[in-house]
């Protein structure tokens, strides 16, 4: 009987084998239906849109890459000479400098030299009889994120006098944040020559960390019955502080747009640090917006990166983004930075990759301070870009 | 097994084979009418940033469509280093019960200098990450994605171009989508 059900079960599974064979191999093979759906992408690459210049600053090195779409950046923190001014000599243009205009001192122009100076801004207009005037070059500066020993505002500039006339050269710090002036003064003009005029300022006046307008200003009388044309001349405006921890702190890196409405970021990839770094990193832009700040606090990064910031081509003689870094190290400590800066606009983004080393070469006895070099002096002139500022104090002076 | 029974499997054996091998010889002709129904179960459409602005002043992400959706070409302006275009082309697939396995296959490869880069980015609709396709080589991929009905597959491409190299004027890549209901045989 068991032999029967065995026999008729081989049997069944015999008789079943042909139909299992169609039903694995061949049915499938009928539901096997593909669609060929073709898609072109065709790539227009372009010269770089955003590119990185070096901001030649004393503290700074940089090397950028062969399309300048990246860059390597190494900061030497000083306690001394720390110049906290960007482009302070105006021998490329004014990039970095506006300029807020008086009543009747409205223009103001960077021009290739004067009186066999490099790289002048000129600033002038016409008063009216018995009537006094002011007006002023202004950039915003960030005071060191240490204590100070001393600060000092220096600017070299060129009076050619008028009949019946008087001038003062103002240096100040304007507070933002209070809207009033941190430190103000004025010192008589002298005629004819270029001259110095140095401001020495009370370091407890200003807080470490903080950003203040540097003004570079000139007040004009014009004690005569007729209205007389006006120039003043700056071959140089700084701001230098002495600190007692290596610091530094103002530009980078300087980054460029030739057109279209991007928005900016930076981000912290990698780091790593020997010693005590302290340090915040930002964008400005050439409007005067700001991003939010990167803040490394005791080699430890606490927020790795920035808020976005719009940027745009900017005016010729300008740059459309400031890389800014306020740093203060402990003796001999050095830090690493592997950042990306992130730039979208539309639909697309694009991503650049910078590194960044922050050090103390005093401890290793390297040079503290570079020479600067003289560049190439384009001959054109450029107007400055006007800042409309309340200078009603200073004009009451 | 009885004497019996062996003759019957073996009787079974023989009408089997002699099924698969004489049938093969037989040809009987039976009148078929096919009608073919055109359907189009999946199409692209552009996605959110097709027409944005793109990578230089005056550029824009360019988008066109076959007249059914049937194929797409896009026009990019990348840059050195990494240039990402989010949500350029979508997958739709309109069919409201059926789903379907997504392969791609490269048949133009983009072709750039030194370490530069190419690739096709695939995520779902709800921002999952599914798959990249090296665009600088051919081949095709396994069934990488299911395409669920009345779904859609997001598309987007990432370049890298070494700095250094030199920019290509122009440079097309060719590659097809392919789908499928099953997901037993690669595509042929």
């Amino acid at each position: 009987m068991a032999s029967k059900i065995r026999d008729k079960t081989i049997t069944v599974v015999f008789s079943l084998a042909p139909l299992i064979f169609l039903l694995l191999f061949i049915i499938p093979t009928y539901a096997s239906v593909y669609v060929y759906t073709p898609i072109l992408a065709s790539l227009n690459p372009i010269a770089p849109p955003v590119w990185f210049s070096d901001p030649g600053e004393d503290q700074v090195t940089v090397v950028l890459g062969a399309n300048r779409t990246s860059a390597s950046v190494t900061i030497k923190a000083l306690t001394t000479n720390l110049e906290l001014t960007f482009n302070s000599d105006f021998y490329m243009g004014p990039d970095g400098w506006y300029f807020v205009p008086g009543t009747y001192l409205t223009n103001a122009y960077w021009l290739p030299s004067y009186q066999e100076a490099s790289g002048v801004v000129e600033i002038y207009g016409t008063i009216p009889g018995f009537r006094a005037d002011a007006a002023a070059l202004l950039q915003n500066v960030t005071i060191p994120s240490t204590s100070l020993t001393s600060l000092t505002e220096k600017i070299i500039y060129y009076y050619p006098p008028r009949l019946f006339s008087g001038c003062l050269i103002l240096g100040g710090l304007y507070d933002w944040e209070t809207g009033s002036w941190a430190f103000r003064d004025a010192i008589s003009c002298n005629e004819n020559v270029w001259s110095e005029a140095i401001f020495n300022i009370d370091p407890s006046a200003v807080e470490p960390g903080k950003t203040y307008g540097l003004i570079a200003g000139v007040m004009l009388y014009n004690n005569f019955i007729l209205p007389q044309t006006y120039y003043v001349y700056y071959d140089k405006v700084e701001l230098v502080a002495q600190t007692l921890n290596p610091a530094y702190s103002g530009n980078w890196l300087l980054c460029y747009s030739n057109g279209g409405n991007y928005r900016g970021k930076l981000i912290i990839k990698d780091s790593s640090f020997s010693g005590k770094i302290n340090a915040t990193i930002w964008l400005v832009s050439f409007e005067g917006s700001e991003s939010s700040h990167i803040v490394i606090t005791n080699s430890q990064i606490v927020i790795d990166e920035t808020s976005e910031i719009l940027f745009t081509r900017p005016p010729s003689g300008y740059s459309s983004l400031y890389l800014k870094i306020d740093t203060s190290v402990e003796p001999g400590s050095s830090g690493f930075l592997s950042l990306k800066f992130k730039f979208e606009t539309g639909g697309v983004e694009a991503e650049y990759p910078l590194t960044l080393f922050i050090h103390d070469p005093e401890k290793s006895k390297e040079e503290t301070v570079n020479v600067k070099f003289h560049r190439k002096i384009p001959v054109c002139k450029v107007r400055l870009e006007n800042l409309l500022l309340g200078l009603g104090e200073v004009v009451e002076n | 097994m009885d004497k019996r029974m062996k003759i019957k499997i073996s009787l079974i054996i023989v009408a089997t084979l002699a099924l698969l091998l004489v049938n093969a010889a037989v040809f009987a002709y039976y009148p078929v009418a096919v009608t073919v129904t055109g359907v189009q179960p999946v199409v692209f459409i552009a996605g959110d940033n097709a027409g944005e602005p793109d990578l230089g002043d005056g550029n824009t992400i360019v988008v066109t469509l076959g007249a059914n959706g049937a194929s797409a070409s896009i026009t990019v302006h990348p840059t050195y280093q990494t240039t990402y275009y989010k949500d350029v082309l979508r997958l739709q697939n309109q069919d409201s019960e059926k789903s379907y396995y997504v392969a791609i296959r490269v048949n133009d490869p983009a072709e750039l200098e030194g370490a530069s880069t190419a690739t096709l980015r695939i995520y779902d609709s709800t921002g999952k990450f599914i798959d990249a396709v090296d665009l600088t080589t051919t081949g095709t991929t396994d069934w990488i994605a299911v395409l669920n009905a009345e779904d859609y597959l997001r598309f987007d491409l990432k370049f890298y171009i070494e700095e250094g190299t030199s920019l290509p004027s122009s440079e097309t890549i060719g590659f097809e989508v392919i789908y499928s209901s099953q997901n037993v045989e690669s595509a042929p």
